[in-house]
């Protein structure tokens, strides 16, 4: 379900919490550089895409939720402004982009929930540019440790095992793919995919 | 949305280009209009100044 509303606002302010420790682990496998044009693929609130800009070029966001969106502009309003942050309402396996805008895509803490992952993996290579890097973060993971019953069944969360997201990156086209781990708040085994395209 | 965007967007489904209809708009952005795409039959609507580039069969 999409967050709307006040209440909305509160879950979205509430995931950032629960992924705060994520972000100094995510920039350090993504080694962003001055001149890089970063993607968040399900960028929520704009919260990552705060911190990570002031390191790059620019930042994009799209979000399926309206009210994210809504969120990301006001967190942006003087990058956009300025003209170095765009947000758009869309969807991981149909990007809105020409091919080849990015440097860096990233989706954090959303893969699991995308209902077409080879797809949107696929989408998020054709809007890079030769070279350029991705990088995704599955928080709940089948290497974790921990019992996700509920939400496999509640919100059919994909339950990914490393195998299984090496298999869907190099089919989707990805070379140089790297597996490594963090912690995060109740995620206790944190994947992080990175790959070149 | 601001009008440089019509740069880097295309069409969601076809990737094809889109062309800018706007309805209002103020010093700085696009505040309602349409994205019509030149090579489908899709248009995509901007309302509060934020493009809904969702496949027409996710939208609301």
């Amino acid at each position: 379900m999409l967050p709307r509303g006040f209440a909305g606002r509160l879950t979205l302010i509430g995931m950032n919490i629960g992924h705060k420790s994520i972000y100094s682990k995510v920039a350090k496998v993504l080694e962003l550089r001055p001149e890089d044009d970063l993607l968040e693929v399900g960028c929520g609130n704009g919260y990552f895409l705060k911190k990570f800009a002031s390191h790059v070029h620019s930042v994009a966001g799209l979000d399926l939720s309206e009210l994210s969106v809504k969120m990301a502009k006001e967190k942006h309003r003087d990058r956009i402004r300025a003209e170095t942050a765009e947000f758009v309402q869309g969807e991981a396996s149909q990007l809105p982009w020409e091919d080849g805008k990015f440097s860096v895509v990233i989706t954090m803490g959303s893969f699991i929930a995308f209902p077409k992952p080879l797809e949107s993996l696929k989408e998020m290579r054709r809007v890079l540019r030769p070279g350029g890097r991705v990088l995704v973060s599955i928080e709940w993971n089948a290497e974790d440790g921990l019992d996700h019953t509920r939400e496999v069944k509640g919100y059919g969360m994909w339950l990914w095992t490393e195998d299984d997201v090496r298999a869907v990156m190099k089919e989707a086209g990805f070379s140089d793919i790297s597996i490594t781990y963090g912690k995060g708040l109740k995620m206790p085994k944190l994947m992080i995919a990175s790959a070149v395209k | 949305m601001k009008r440089e965007l019509m740069d880097i967007l295309a069409c969601p489904m076809c990737k094809g280009p889109l062309q800018l209809e706007v309805t209002e708009e103020d010093e700085n952005e696009v505040i309602t209009g349409s994205l019509k795409c030149t090579q489908c039959p899709e248009t995509y609507p901007i309302n509060d100044a934020i493009p809904n580039l969702l496949p027409p069969d996710l939208r609301d």
